[in-house]
């Protein structure tokens, strides 16, 4: 089927709403389009929402807080098929990412310690953080959707909770340096890179073994467009996505290294 | 009337809603916003593409009605939304339910009425 709209004109680089809902007010388009994914609706549905928006307004004038009231109240009322496996997805999505956390910790604290010349030793306060950071992710990932509200809905309040927990986080890692166990710095960094590894390695595991992994937003026709194949900025977001432990990583390594020299 | 006024209390509208909508069906496959127009007209007043469209969901959910896409005139491509036999079935049910439930309104409300009337000359 030939669509002779606006939306399969649009340039790649325009916005999801834009690409697939043109007629719409963008925060408007935005605000359902979240909704929906926080809802765990499938890319498809969401597409073909958009598009029958996107084709009342465009045919009636009206604007679509007029037309369809509060995005997130229209959501709900269409009652969509929601993808009841998001919690087991969003968990194993996670579980390759603590994995290399634990891995990024390892190196961390026993780079500093090797660039010193002294054994690496593990603190009570370390493991408490390290196991903090873990809970907290699986957290993350089980509440997902409320998090994702909470965000959305207050940034500003957001950034303030995430600053005051790091805050608290670094206390018992401070004060709490009863030794726990004390090896060669060299068996932290190995131990930590082949956790890092092995975390990046499962992570592209478990995305290969998933039909669609990103459950892209699809169009209701044939040559609408779709989310899922991302241009060259996109790809290149991705690949910095999934090694993007590493990376932080080996920045924290330059500014060590560069304040123990 | 303003353009904005509904005709009818919303109460109303919602428990004979679906039945129009299905109406509307059987004309042939339509579009949503065509829909909304067809009511107007009919002198339902204006219903919302919020109250529609997740009516029209209901009902696709029921096996009533299907859709397909359609290629838009120049603009949009439409949501054109058709009657499945099951709907066919179920509008006929709901307008025979519906023609005596009405029938026996009137008929009950013009009864009262000449009740009272008869009661209020009694009594002078």
């Amino acid at each position: 089927m030939r669509l002779p709209t606006k939306i399969s004109n649009r340039p790649r680089s325009a916005s999801l709403e834009e690409q697939f809902a043109p007629n719409v007010d963008r925060k408007w388009a935005g605000d359902l389009l979240l909704e929906m994914r926080m809802q765990g609706v499938d890319g498809a549905r969401i597409g073909s929402v958009l598009a029958e928006v996107d084709s009342h307004c465009a045919e009636s004038g009206e604007s679509a807080q007029s037309a369809f009231g509060d995005p997130a109240v229209y959501a709900a009322s269409l009652d969509l098929p929601s993808n009841t496996h998001m919690t087991r997805d969003m968990l194993r999505a996670v579980f390759p990412v603590m994995v290399q956390l634990v891995g990024m910790l390892l190196i961390l604290w026993s780079f500093t310690d090797w660039r010193r010349g002294e054994p690496f030793e593990l603190t009570a306060g370390s493991v408490l953080l390290a196991a903090v950071l873990v809970g907290e992710i699986a957290l993350l990932a089980l509440c997902a959707q409320r998090v994702v509200r909470f965000v959305v809905k207050r940034p500003v309040w957001s950034v303030v909770v995430f600053m005051v927990h790091t805050g608290i986080l670094a206390v018992p890692a401070v004060l709490w340096t009863t030794s726990v166990a004390e090896f060669q710095p060299m068996w932290g960094l190995g131990v930590g890179t082949a956790a890092m590894a092995a975390g990046i390695g499962w992570e592209f595991i478990a995305r290969a073994g998933t039909q669609t992994p990103d459950d892209p937003i699809e169009s209701p026709f044939d040559d609408g467009g779709s989310s899922r194949e991302p241009g060259g900025r996109g790809k290149a977001l991705k690949v910095l996505l999934t090694f993007q432990t590493p990376i932080v990583t080996a920045l924290f390594l330059v500014i060590t290294w560069w304040f123990t020299r | 009337m303003p353009e904005n006024e509904q005709p009818w209390p919303s109460e109303w509208m919602r428990g004979v809603l679906g039945a129009c909508v299905l109406r509307t069906l059987s004309d042939g496959p339509i579009y949503g916003y065509s829909i909304a127009q067809r009511l107007a007209e009919a002198g339902l007043g204006t219903v919302k593409g919020g109250t529609l469209y997740p009516l029209l969901t209901r009902l696709e959910k029921a096996g009533w009605v299907t859709a397909e896409w359609r290629a838009g005139d120049g603009g949009p491509g439409r949501k054109y939304y058709l009657l499945t036999d099951e709907g066919v079935a179920e509008l006929a049910s709901l307008s025979l339910q519906w023609a005596r439930f009405a029938d026996l309104t009137r008929d009950f409300m013009a009864a009262d009425g000449r009740r009272s009337a008869t009661t209020s000359e009694e009594e002078s």
